[in-house]
């Protein structure tokens, strides 16, 4: 018996998604930029503007949607059509689907509170019994993009850079793999949302397998093309690997495809061996029980963090005062305004909660969004990490790259494997 | 066999002999890995420490970073700059220029171009009826100034922001180039 609102929220759900990736993406690239920027000592990202909001650089995403959305869309003579037009869709349609089963949060059952006939949302759009395996599936296909774009291109640096490409993908496709072997045979299961569970009762993933994770981490890096392993567009050989003859948006989902499949990675790297959804120390019982409390303790620590970030904008305000000489001088103002207006928010807030019990299905909904929160909150520490070794490391060498793969990390997996299937066995856990 | 010929070969090959180091030769040691680096890990930690520390400092802005915030802010030109082109005058405001062509010989970049034309005053021989300069030539090596016989043509205005919208705007004329003043002092002021 199906809930009239289940279509409503599978839609609502998908959508949830498409927008993370949609939405993060931007926010990525300005993370890269700043990082980057300021791991070089340089200011990054910082001028452009909207009525004087510079907001860190943020801004300068704009302009650059809207520089891409614009450009001349060119399709080089000598491509072949289909496949050069194909390419781009498969990256992107990967990237978008492979998404699909990250579990967000924790089922929402409104049972738990007591309140009858309304429908059990799960906390992933793709609940199917697969699991990682979908995961593996699907993320394979993105080769066919990779490779398509670089032999129709009808250019040596792209097929050069897709043959390099289609090789890391595919040898690091084993330990990646394998690694998640040893997780699996620990948690018992393949479905990610079980495997969050698991995690949630006894430890995190990482403090059970952290060989495995480690594998996994690495094998991520290569899977994605980033840095140390990033020789299927090293620029300074290739021009720019196998999207070379791309322009305009076409360049640009290649851009969002490269992105979706770091936060996807990232997403799995929390998913099954960072606790995923979990918020350290709070079951999804102990939330939904206490989620009054909880909120108010949360509204008072936003209130007091307003504060702090006031007081930090006011000094940036007094010290950097006259760089700018037009609106952007007074921005720390503006913003501090802003600030201070959502911490007076949460501070009533707080007060109205002390006085005001919340209605009973307020629990499920709020553990669903806190731990949707620390979803991101991980994700985003992830997605870091990709960022700040991209721009620590040089890049690999491509016989160094094989070396690493198949004499390194496929033994390890495979060793990996065999620790955990004897400690399973003789400690008969 | 064919291993033992491949062997017999190599040996054969090997053009250097360990003990045959002449007085003075320096050996150097081969930069090899040790088993620690070529784990990675630690490296990696490192190098990772290492930028994070970059980041926190950047963050809380511990030291002024090095950019300038060019257009609001200019860089101070140090002394001897050679920026934009300009024709020193006589007291009468004339052209100090005798077209003698020295500057358009020596430039390396052919960039001068000059039109002499005879002065009416009898202590002068010739002027530059024309003097232009395309600027999207010039290499800016000032050897027009090294090669002027009297101090006719500097590069001391300190001008290094040239910019517009035609290719037609970087000629520049000799009435243009009088009008060119020379930069008082190395300023920090936008220019």
């Amino acid at each position: 018996m199906h809930h009239w609102l289940v279509p409503v929220i599978v839609v609502a759900r998908s959508a949830l998604l498409v927008g993370i990736i949609l939405g993060l993406v931007p926010f990525l690239v300005w993370l890269e930029r700043k990082g980057s920027a300021y791991i070089q000592d340089r200011p990054g990202p910082e001028r452009a503007s909207i009525f004087g909001l510079r907001l860190a650089g943020l801004l300068h995403l704009v302009a650059d949607a809207v520089k891409m959305l614009n450009k001349e869309d060119i399709i080089p003579s000598g491509v072949n059509r289909f496949y050069y037009l194909a390419a781009p869709i498969i990256v992107v349609a990967v990237a978008f689907t492979t998404v699909a089963i990250l579990p967000l949060f924790d089922t929402i059952d409104f049972n738990r509170v007591g309140v009858k006939g309304w429908p059990v949302i799960a906390g992933q759009s793709l609940d199917i019994d697969p699991g990682i395996l979908w995961f593996f599936a699907i993320a394979s296909l993105t080769v066919y993009g990779i490779i398509f774009a670089g032999w129709a291109s009808n250019s040596k640096y792209s097929l050069l850079g897709a043959m390099r490409a289609s090789a890391a993908v595919l040898s690091y496709e084993i330990p990646l793999g394998l690694s998640v072997i040893g997780a699996l045979m620990v948690y018992g299961t393949v479905s990610l949302p079980e495997i969050v569970r698991w995690q949630g009762e006894h430890v995190w993933g990482i403090l059970v397998q952290p060989l495995g994770a480690l594998i996994f981490v690495v094998c991520a890096f290569a899977e994605t093309n980033r840095v140390p392993f990033d020789l299927a567009e090293s620029e300074s050989e290739l021009v720019a690997g196998y999207h070379t003859e791309y322009s305009a948006m076409k360049f640009g989902m290649f851009f969002l495809a490269e992105y979706g499949a770091m936060i996807v990675s990232s997403g799995l790297v929390i998913t099954l061996f960072f606790g995923g959804w979990q918020v350290p120390f709070l079951s999804t019982q102990a939330l939904v029980t206490h989620a009054q409390v909880i909120t108010q303790w949360s509204l008072g620590v936003a209130f007091a963090g307003s504060l702090v970030a006031v007081s930090v904008l006011l000094v940036n305000f007094t010290q950097r005062f006259g760089i700018w000489r037009d609106l952007r001088d007074y921005e720390p103002l503006v913003l501090a305004a802003l600030v201070l207006g959502g911490g007076l928010t949460a501070l009533g807030g707080l007060f109205v909660l002390m006085a005001v019990p919340l209605p009973v299905w307020y629990g499920p909904i709020f553990a669903a969004v806190a731990q949707f929160g620390m979803f991101m909150l991980k994700l985003l520490l992830v997605c870091w990490v990709f960022v700040w070794v991209r721009w620590t490391l040089p890049r690999f060498r491509y016989d160094q790259v094989m070396n690493l793969g198949w004499r390194s990390l496929l033994p390890l997996a495979l060793v990996n494997i065999l620790l955990t299937g004897i400690v399973i066995t003789v400690f008969n856990v | 066999m064919s291993n033992e010929i491949h062997k017999a070969e190599s040996s054969q090959l090997r053009p250097f002999f360990p003990d045959s180091v002449t007085p003075g030769q320096k050996t150097v040691e081969r930069d090899v890995n040790t088993m620690g680096e070529s784990v990675y890990l630690v490296e990696i930690a490192k190098g990772l420490g290492y930028t994070m520390g970059k980041v926190v400092q950047n963050l809380i802005g511990i030291k002024p970073g090095m950019t300038v915030r060019y257009p609001e802010v200019a860089r101070e030109i140090p002394q001897g700059y050679r920026g934009k082109h300009r024709l020193t005058t006589r007291e009468d405001g004339s052209s100090k220029c005798v077209a003698c062509m020295m500057c358009a010989t020596a430039c390396p970049a052919e960039c001068i171009h000059i039109i002499p034309a005879e002065s009416e005053d009898p202590d002068i021989e010739r002027y530059p009826q024309r003097f232009d300069i395309d600027l999207l030539e010039c290499v800016f090596c000032g050897l027009c100034v090294e090669a002027c016989p009297v101090d006719a043509i500097r590069m001391d205005s300190g001008v290094y922001s040239l910019t517009a919208f035609d290719r037609e705007s970087f000629v520049v004329t000799k009435e243009e180039l009088l009008q060119v003043k020379p930069n008082p002092a190395p300023t920090g002021q936008v220019v």
